[in-house]
């Protein structure tokens, strides 16, 4: 979590550009170590250099040129030029990929280009040669590819116990819980709460309790009533409406931490600063809880580690977008592609709203591959094994539904990744 | 525990609850109202409604793993009509114990949870030194002995709290032991996992200072807990010897015909003791660097408008704010080999322009960039207007260096290596405020809310 945490870095009015240029500049060594490597007498030419059918690979931040984007010009156009897309999807027909290194840009032609797969903001290699009219005609993408990822603590290796099999250890993931808003039912939380801190169920039941290690909230777990916050001095009795739902929060988490470690990270719509990665919830709204050695206010995304194994996940901004300006057939593959992009938030700053303008790193680049990957505040409930070009690298990635929906939470267990589906009714 | 004549009073005093007053009772409320643990309370509720049942409506709880693909393990509250439902929705081995009494249930589930949520709330409002069964989960089955709970008052006894199993006799420590050492030592640190393990059996934990609230699990039960750890004590030499006698301890407690007190098992942590403890650690850092952040954010909001304010007038005012460099530069020396370089040519660069300036209202514009505490100050200056400016808190008679600093900070803006936070944010607050100041021909009657928008009315725009 020290990455995402920002402790000295401070806003002077800097730019984004150092960002990218950061993101540029790592992935150029990656990408040049993975050319060399797959195409080895093909020239890595900087994109001012390109010449006419000249047979290269340039590496570079991909940009996409997309129709539909708001963009805060289109306010003092003169006329609508622009039709007008849904909320949900900006995606059209005649986006196109610019490829831009620290040289020049050029637009990336070919059938091997299926701009839809791709949003601005990665970083990859094209192969193939320049055309005429100053495109570059693709054959061949690289992208970084799963990042290197430190074996598995390897279970079978202990010396034999035989209450050790049924000592699985599962970490409970939930999001959304969205305390405070109209839809959320108090029951289904209170008997995730039980169950978790083992007064549900017979004693069975209560062994499985007994194996959940940890609890997740993956953001959204509260919901803030905006509409009190207009700017104008709160009664005190919309005062005390915007302050329930925190203390409400404050007593399901001080139950839980009376029981099991607990992590809480921020979602979009809990009272935590705006701009990834978001920085933890601060512990005076949680008066209670944060009593508790047991409690973690982690930051968005959150990055730990349990018995050897790596987690990584985020409160489901960052796929959010990524659904907006990209096609994919499902959530698991928009963070498959995030994996082997190597970088949890392309889209930030471009259009993920709210990035830190870092000078000296990018924070969002991933330098080693987690085991478990998970990604808050989704439709519904989705799990995968994602494989890198060797078979041994394996992620488990995870979408979490929102608590608030679907009465469900996910249960990882540490030993081989399975994932159990949790549902409160 | 209660025994059976402590029972049949709860019982009665339950009757009473239910049908005099019709309130809902569910197992939780039960437990934590007459301190008894769940299961206790469960079997309660079920004996009350054998006896008492008529006319009362039943919630129960069915939990267990389903059985279709893919398997997921479900909870449910149904009443009773429902009840065989859900249960051939579930595979078997699933579990169903009376969730609440009610004289009748209400459609809004919420309703059904608000009462345990008023109780809940009423523990949760004590004073933060009391050591309640909500603060501490001790009705539950499973104590977690990681938990620590601090709120900066007296703590509880630590007995020693974290062992509730009785080991069974016949198992030695010593593999026991071997086990555990080596998966410990697969882990990269893990030098803190036998600090707190390890001491929890003596009365002293030694975790952070913390107190062990796990106590109150403890005391629930009778002495035999504490007898159990005084065993093994004796037993274990070395700390890892608690989390791996529950390990042996738990599958046993499973075979015992089950008074809850033994029945319950412990969470494994061997594993977690690192994380938990540096999640302690990352959590008190967080904290106290908050404060650092949140005035520095506050600086770094100031420092920023001002600075964009002072690109626009740089070329209306560089005339004023040259004189008055001039005169302050012997004092400038020291702080000048603070800011980067650059600001040094850029002072010399100004120093031949020269006119007269109105003295700003300055005195007090003491600019120390080693201080980082900004305040603002509205004063009336020597031309009668209203100024309000930003101060910082010293009394170092350090002239403020704003101009040439801020003039360099307009080009270097973007440039990459930042100059020292306080230094730019100095610059950029005092500039404005000695450029309204000396403008002769700002509009005198305009209050300036904050230093920036004083002065010139091009800067509203540009701003906009």
């Amino acid at each position: 979590d020290e990455d995402f945490e920002r402790r000295d870095q401070r806003y002077k009015g800097q730019q984004y550009s150092h960002l990218y240029y950061c993101r540029l500049h790592k992935f150029r060594e990656v990408l040049g170590s993975i050319v060399q490597s797959s195409l080895p007498r093909v020239p890595v030419s900087p994109i001012l250099g390109l010449k006419d059918g000249k047979r290269c690979v340039v590496i570079g931040t991909v940009y996409k040129q997309m129709k539909l984007k708001p963009s805060i010009l289109d306010e003092y156009a003169k006329e609508r030029t622009k039709p007008l897309a849904t909320a949900s999807s900006f995606m059209h027909s005649e986006d196109y990929l610019v490829l831009e290194d620290a040289s020049g840009r050029v637009k990336l032609v070919g059938s091997m280009i299926v701009p839809s797969n791709y949003v601005t903001g990665i970083v990859i290699a094209a192969w193939g040669q320049g055309g005429k009219d100053g495109d570059f005609f693709v054959r061949q993408i690289i992208e970084p590819g799963l990042p290197p990822q430190s074996p598995l603590p390897s279970i079978t290796g202990k010396p034999a116990c035989p209450y050790l099999k049924f000592r699985d250890k599962y970490v409970a993931l939930v999001s959304g819980l969205r305390i405070g808003s109209d839809h959320c039912n108090p029951l289904q939380i209170q008997l995730l709460v039980d169950h978790l801190t083992g007064h549900l169920g017979d004693e069975q039941e209560q062994m499985l309790s007994a194996q959940v290690v940890r609890l997740i909230v993956a953001g959204n777990s509260l919901d803030v009533q905006y509409n009190l916050l207009a700017g104008q001095a709160i009664s005190a009795k919309d005062q005390a409406r915007l302050t329930e739902p925190v203390k409400e929060l404050d007593i399901v988490l001080t139950q839980v931490t009376a029981a099991m470690p607990v992590d809480i990270m921020p979602g979009a719509n809990d009272p935590a600063n705006f701009t990834l990665p978001q920085q933890p919830l601060h512990k005076c709204l949680f008066p209670g809880a944060s009593a508790y050695s047991t409690f973690l206010s982690a930051t968005n995304p959150h990055r730990f580690e349990l018995d050897g194994i790596e987690f990584l996940g985020t409160s489901g901004q960052n796929v959010d977008d990524l659904e907006k300006y990209s096609e994919a057939k499902d959530v698991i593959e928009l963070m498959e592609r995030t994996l082997r992009w190597r970088h949890i938030a392309p889209t930030a700053p471009d259009t993920l709203a709210g990035c830190f303008p870092y000078t000296d790193k990018d924070p969002f680049v991933l330098d080693t591959c987690p085991h478990v990957y998970f990604c808050g505040n989704q439709k519904s409930f989705m799990s995968r094994l994602v494989t890198g070009m060797y078979i041994w690298k394996l992620v488990r990635a995870i979408s979490i539904p929102r608590f608030c929906d679907s009465g469900t939470a996910v249960m990882v267990t540490c030993s081989d990744r399975l994932f159990v589906g949790f549902q409160h009714r | 525990m209660a025994d059976s004549s402590s029972e049949a009073g709860i019982i009665e005093q339950l009757r009473a609850l239910v049908s005099d007053l019709s309130l809902m009772v569910s197992y939780k409320w039960l437990s934590r109202k007459f301190f008894i643990s769940s299961n206790v309370a469960k079997r309660l509720l079920y004996k009350f409604v054998e006896k008492y049942g008529d006319g009362l409506e039943v919630l129960y709880s069915v939990s267990g793993w389903t059985q279709s693909q893919p398997r997921s393990y479900s909870v449910k509250v149904v009443k009773l009509s429902q009840l065989e439902g859900a249960k051939a929705l579930l595979a078997e081995g699933s579990s169903v114990h009376i969730y609440s009494i009610q004289a009748s249930v209400p459609r809004d589930p919420a309703l059904v949870w608000s009462p345990d949520n008023v109780q809940a709330e009423e523990f949760f409002n004590q004073p933060l030194d009391a050591v309640n069964c909500l603060r501490d989960n001790r009705f539950s089955g499973v104590s977690c002995s990681l938990v620590k709970r601090d709120h900066k008052g007296t703590v509880s006894s630590s007995a020693p709290a974290s062992e509730k199993a009785s080991l069974p006799q016949g198992l030695p420590p010593k593999p026991a032991l071997m086990k555990n050492e080596t998966s410990i030592a697969a882990k990269a640190s893990n030098g803190e996992t036998s600090n707190p393990s390890g001491s929890s059996k003596q009365a002293n934990s030694t975790r952070g200072d913390k107190g062990n609230v796990s106590a109150g699990t403890v005391k629930q039960e009778n002495g035999e807990g504490r007898r159990d750890a005084n065993k093994r004590k004796e037993g274990s030499a070395t700390a890892q010897g608690s989390s791996i006698a529950n390990l042996w301890g738990r599958p046993s407690n499973n075979s015992k015909a089950s008074p809850p007190k033994n029945g319950s098992p412990q969470k494994q942590l061997p594993g977690n003791a690192d994380a938990c403890i540096n999640a302690l650690e990352e959590h008190e850092n967080g904290g106290s660097s908050d404060d650092d952040i949140s005035n520095f954010r506050r600086l770094r909001r100031g420092g920023q408008k001002r600075r964009v304010v002072l690109d626009d007038e740089v070329s209306e005012h560089k005339e004023e704010e040259a004189a008055s460099e001039e005169k302050e530069e012997e004092e400038e020396e020291e702080v000048i080999s603070l800011i980067s370089p650059e600001k040094k040519i850029e002072e010399t660069k100004h120093e031949d322009k020269a006119s007269n300036s109105n003295s700003r209202s300055g005195d007090d514009k003491r600019m120390d960039p080693k201080k980082k505490r900004k305040v603002l100050r509205t004063r009336i200056d020597e031309r009668g207007r209203e100024v309000t400016e930003v101060v910082w808190d010293t009394e170092e008679p350090e002239s403020s260096k704003i101009e040439e600093i801020e003039k360099v900070k307009a080009p270097n803006k973007t440039a990459a290596p930042p100059p020292p936070p306080p230094a730019s944010k100095h610059p950029a607050s005092k500039a404005s405020t000695s450029k309204a100041s000396t403008k002769p021909s700002s509009k005198p009657g305009k209050k300036a809310a904050c230093g920036p928008q004083q002065g010139s009315i091009t800067s509203f725009f540009k701003k906009k």
